[in-house]
């Protein structure tokens, strides 16, 4: 880390070296030979140049590539000395002839060259600077600081605050360096995001005493923003908000520019938390803004809310704006995409549907395709089997297999079920969802018959949420299947779902009758596994640890023995609980 | 079928020797239908090498088997410093449940093992008895507080804690193997005042330091710990076996160097440190250092230059890299070899408040066990006391290397081939071996 802060400190600070000059054709040649590996010759024309024009940058950036690669970096001194002695308070010059030397591990020329820069350019901040970078790099960071303060007592406490800053940072004295940062943001605005990136790995267990000292009752509203974009960088977006709310400027201008910055970084956080930000920066910016910023302001805080999840907000932020799907707006239209997935995903199919029939027109076909799906996927969760299939009855996208899979597994056609989730792969939705696939398609395939309505209609009961019917009706459902044709499979995962509701008890009922029916067939060792667990939550730890040792020992192939290992450390207390 | 049958059956399976029981009343042959035929077989082969599944738990197994009253071999060097042992239907029962990889292996293949071992840098150490373990730490100390605890409790090592009291009251000579918890032995609360001042664990620690001195009759928390670490030093004099880590090494030589000085800043015991501590302390009756610099700041989280990467001091902190462990022959310095098994010879380094030991401080005669090349520090040492020895390894997790307090525990379980893990659990397993194949 240390050297990728000292590189990124020397490239920023690089960045302020002179204007190069114009190439000339004899520099062009040179290059062009260079780069056809033509080292030789393109020394000598890089050299012809610098004969004429000693201060010559990209002759002299031509000839430490070349020698660099050569390892013979020695050649290059004289020429630097030529340079030195043209513009002897040139930056560029001194910062190369520092590479120089530092490439060959000679510190003693490395500081008789910043003795040098500093006789002949006695104001200026560089050669501390250059001179501080150079030690941090060495590990030297006392004598870096030292240097420093030597050059703040000579040119004044303004002078190299955003460097001691850096060095404090570097390093990892995180609350002093803060207090630097504070400083030299409030002497430099345009500091601000450097101050933040340069405290961004700071330990979590210090960030509370670095923002409180930028955020105290009679703090300034730079030190407060400074604060606010520290819990930004940290991904807390919506403390953030909070102090970035109150370190809003008067000045209405002022206050645009920074909520609109505000809002921008807070969509890279890519969290809830940070949608739900930028959700309440523009809703702000919408009021101090008019006619159609406030507009774009109000549909992307729509937007972000309905990315937050925040349904309210977002249909409230709407309510602020004139739409009709006729103009065929693009932000518009990803706007109400938006709010339709939303309100899909809450369970209002029926608002949902009505959105998207007035707005599909405006909508890309891609956006227009996965909405579809959603919808359809929101009446299937609502128990519309119908709805959902004429929603999405003309698309093969892999998606819409795995909606039509769960149509069929929900009406008990448990091969057209197992076809279309197959067909569907491991892809298509979300990632739980194609989890959740994966385990009832795992559990249909233990079952013998093509078709079990009252299975179906359980797993449907299951899929609305109301677990305690679904583990009722699953174990009615297992009573008709034949004992080795699924019964036990089924039985294992209603006593499995018995378990995550927390009814223990019955939960070892039915996994007990899971494995009186088939204690060898492929689901046993899930549900031992199971009964331990249920045994541990009943405070028997006695009869899982011998439930877990009997599995591990019995069942030494099952994909569950790892996990029952791991059970039974715990249970043991060889490893801590997580 | 319900519960008390099922679990009953059960029981009875998972009895040591119950075997294959065949049907059992009520219907329940299930439980035996997955069981795994069993061969005969003279031995059982625990191989130490990446055919290993859980490195850490082969010790734990080794130790059990000892423990009750078995006896094991150590195979110095063969695939990474096996274990063969009987072959019995308790270990091979106890390896399948904590997933520890074994090999069944006949007697002819046994001969064929020794025949390897003999013409190579290898040998076969008897195990005899599993050693009684103690770990220094206070009542206080979660067993995740520390990897020695953590390695111990993973593996299913047994061990007693005890602190000051024990210590006092002559209990060490009970024990063969002595850890040392990461433990400030010049009773500095290892430096953490100005970090975590406010913290009510510090506070905790320091009211459970202060009360344990009074108990126990000394005037300040360094005078006790004074005693303590000389009560340590005796048991190892006397043929204890001595394993500390991080802190506890560098502290705990102080502490024997500084009988009659003043090494404890004011905060700690109402008295600044000596100036000229560094230059009074006696260095005859300490185990690994000598001529060490104390840090004189309260303020610097640091104790000496003991420590080669002094971690907490931002101007001389250094980078972690990774150590080599040495090897020795098997034959000629058993010790040592045993204290190096291991299936990776370079290991990646860890932080600890002391990480490393800077090699110019070494005592002539220490046994350098592991270091990074190229750099001032070795990382894992060991030398005799007495009729004792003393191992010490730098750093504080090896798997945790940038820890921080409050950091959550290390669940070994994500880690059953730590490289690191099993440095420390050579170190329970090395008092096991017979006693005439340690003295060398």
């Amino acid at each position: 880390m240390r050297g990728r802060n000292v590189s990124a400190l020397l490239a920023v600070w690089l960045m302020g070296a002179g204007p190069l000059t114009a190439q000339t054709d004899l520099v062009r040649n040179a290059r062009e030979l260079e780069q056809r590996g033509r080292y030789e010759d393109a020394i000598v024309l890089y050299r012809d140049h610098l004969q004429a024009e000693p201060v010559n940058f990209q002759a002299l950036l031509g000839l430490e590539r070349i020698y660099t690669r050569l390892g013979r970096v020695d050649s290059l001194v004289p020429y630097l000395a030529a340079a030195a002695a043209a513009a002897p308070t040139s930056e560029f010059v001194r910062e190369l002839q520092i590479r120089v030397w530092n490439a060959k591990e000679q510190g003693d020329s490395v500081e008789a060259v910043i003795a040098q820069w500093m006789e002949a350019a006695p104001e200026s901040p560089a050669p501390y600077r250059q001179w501080a970078i150079w030690l941090a790099q060495q590990g030297r960071i006392p004598r870096a600081q030292e240097v420093l303060r030597e050059g703040q007592a000579r040119l004044g406490e303004g002078a190299l605050a955003r460097e001691v800053a850096e060095v404090l940072a570097f390093a990892e004295e995180w609350v002093a360096a803060t207090e630097g940062w504070r400083r030299a943001v409030r002497m430099d605005e345009t500091l601000l995001p450097a101050a933040v990136a340069s405290l961004r790995e700071a330990p979590e267990h210090l960030r509370a005493r670095m923002l409180g000292l930028l955020d105290r009752g009679q703090s300034a509203g730079i030190d407060r923003r400074f604060a606010a974009d520290l819990l930004l960088t940290w991904g807390r977006a919506e403390e953030a908000w909070s102090l970035m709310d109150s370190a809003l400027p008067e000045d209405r201008s002022a206050a645009i520019a920074m909520l609109s910055q505000f809002a921008e970084r807070a969509r890279q956080v890519r969290t809830l938390g940070g949608a739900r930000a930028r959700g309440f920066a523009l809703a702000r910016l919408a009021e101090l803004t008019s006619g159609a910023e406030a507009e774009r302001a109000r549909l992307e805080a729509a937007q972000a809310f309905a990315d937050a999840g925040e349904l309210r907000a977002a249909q409230r932020m709407l309510g602020g704006v004139s739409l009709d799907p006729r103009e065929q707006r693009s932000d518009a239209a990803a706007t109400m995409a938006a709010l339709i997935r939303v309100l899909a995903d809450a369970g209002r199919a029926e608002e949902a549907e009505e959105l998207f029939r007035q707005w599909a027109r405006s909508m890309r076909g891609e956006d227009e395709a996965r909405l579809r799906e959603k919808l359809a996927w929101a009446r299937v969760r609502e128990g519309e089997l119908e709805r959902a299939e004429r929603l999405i009855t003309n698309d093969s996208s892999v998606g819409v297999q795995a909606v039509m899979g769960w149509i069929a597994l929900y009406r008990g056609d448990l091969a057209g079920a197992t076809e279309r989730f197959r067909a569907a792969g491991p892809y298509a939705q979300s990632r739980e969802e194609a989890t959740r696939r994966t385990q009832v398609l795992a559990l249909i395939q233990r079952v013998t018959r093509d078709t079990v309505p009252k299975l179906g209609s359980a797993l449907q009961r299951l899929g609305r949420g109301d677990t305690a019917r679904a583990v009722r009706e699953l174990a009615d459902a297992a009573e008709r299947l034949p004992a080795r044709g699924g019964r036990a499979a089924v039985l294992g995962f209603a006593g499995e779902l018995a378990l995550q509701t927390g009814d223990y008890e019955r939960a070892e009922g039915l996994l007990l009758d899971a494995l009186a029916v088939d204690a060898d067939g492929p689901s046993a060792p899930a549900a031992q596994y199971a009964l331990a667990v249920s045994s541990a939550k009943l405070g028997r730890n006695d009869d899982a640890v011998r439930l877990l040792e009997n599995l591990i020992l019995n069942h030494a192939e099952s994909a569950v023995v790892p996990q029952a290992r791991r059970f039974l450390d715990q249970l043991k207390g060889m490893v801590p609980r997580s | 079928m319900r519960r008390r049958d099922f679990l009953g059956a059960v029981a009875a399976l998972a009895m040591p020797g119950s075997g294959r029981a065949g049907r059992q009343p009520g219907g329940r042959d299930w439980l035996f239908a997955g069981q795994p035929s069993r061969r005969s077989a003279d031995s059982m082969l625990i191989p130490m090498d990446d055919r290993q599944a859980d490195h850490l738990k082969a010790y734990g197994v080794t130790f059990r088997a000892l423990k009750r009253g078995g006896q094991a071999e150590w195979l110095l060097n063969y695939r990474g410093g096996s274990f063969l042992l009987p072959s019995s239907e308790q270990v091979r029962r106890d390896a399948a449940l904590a997933g520890v990889v074994s090999e069944q292996v006949s007697g002819g293949q046994v001969v064929d093992i020794r025949g390897v071992i003999e013409g190579s840098n290898m040998d076969a150490v008897p195990l005899e008895k599993a050693p009684k373990v103690a770990v220094y730490a206070p009542p206080s100390a979660a067993p995740w507080d520390d990897a020695v605890t953590m390695a111990l409790q993973y593996a299913g090592i047994e061990y007693d804690q005890i602190w000051d009291a024990e210590v006092a009251g002559g209990k060490l000579r009970e024990y063969e193997w002595l850890h040392l918890h990461h433990e400030d032995f010049t009773g500095q609360f290892s430096k953490f005042f100005l970090t975590y001042s406010g913290s009510s664990w510090l506070r905790e620690m320091v009211q459970q330091n202060v009360r344990m001195a009074r108990n126990l009759g000394f005037a300040t928390v360094a005078a006790l710990k004074k005693g303590v670490a000389a009560e340590i030093a005796r048991y190892v004099e006397e043929g204890g076996f001595l394993f500390a880590m991080c802190t506890a090494t560098e502290t705990l030589e102080i502490a024997l160097a500084a009988k009659n000085v003043d090494v404890a800043a004011q905060y700690s015991d109402g008295t600044p440190m000596d100036p000229d501590a560094s230059a009074q302390l006696q260095w005859d009756g300490t185990f690994a250092f000598e001529g060490v610099q104390l840090e004189i700041s309260p303020a610097i989280a640091s104790f000496s230059d003991i420590d080669g990467h002094q971690v907490n001091n931002p101007a001389r902190r250094q980078p972690l890299g990774a150590f080599r462990l040495f090897g020795f022959s098997a034959k000629i310095d058993p010790v040592p070899a045993m204290l190096v098994q291991n299936h990776r010879d370079i290991v990646p380094d860890f932080y600890g408040l002391t990480t490393s030991f800077n090699r110019a401080r070494l005592k002539p005669g220490v046994t350098v066990l592991a270091d990074e090349q190229g750099a001032p520090w070795v990382k894992y040492i060991h030398g005799d006391f007495g009729q004792g020895t003393w191992t010490f390894l730098g750093g504080h997790d090896p798997e945790d290397p940038q820890h921080q307090i409050g950091d959550p525990p290390t669940d070994l379980s994500l880690h059953p081939n730590s490289p690191g893990y099993r440095l420390i659990l050579n170190n329970v397993l090395f008092p096991a071996a017979k006693k005439r194949e340690l003295k060398t």
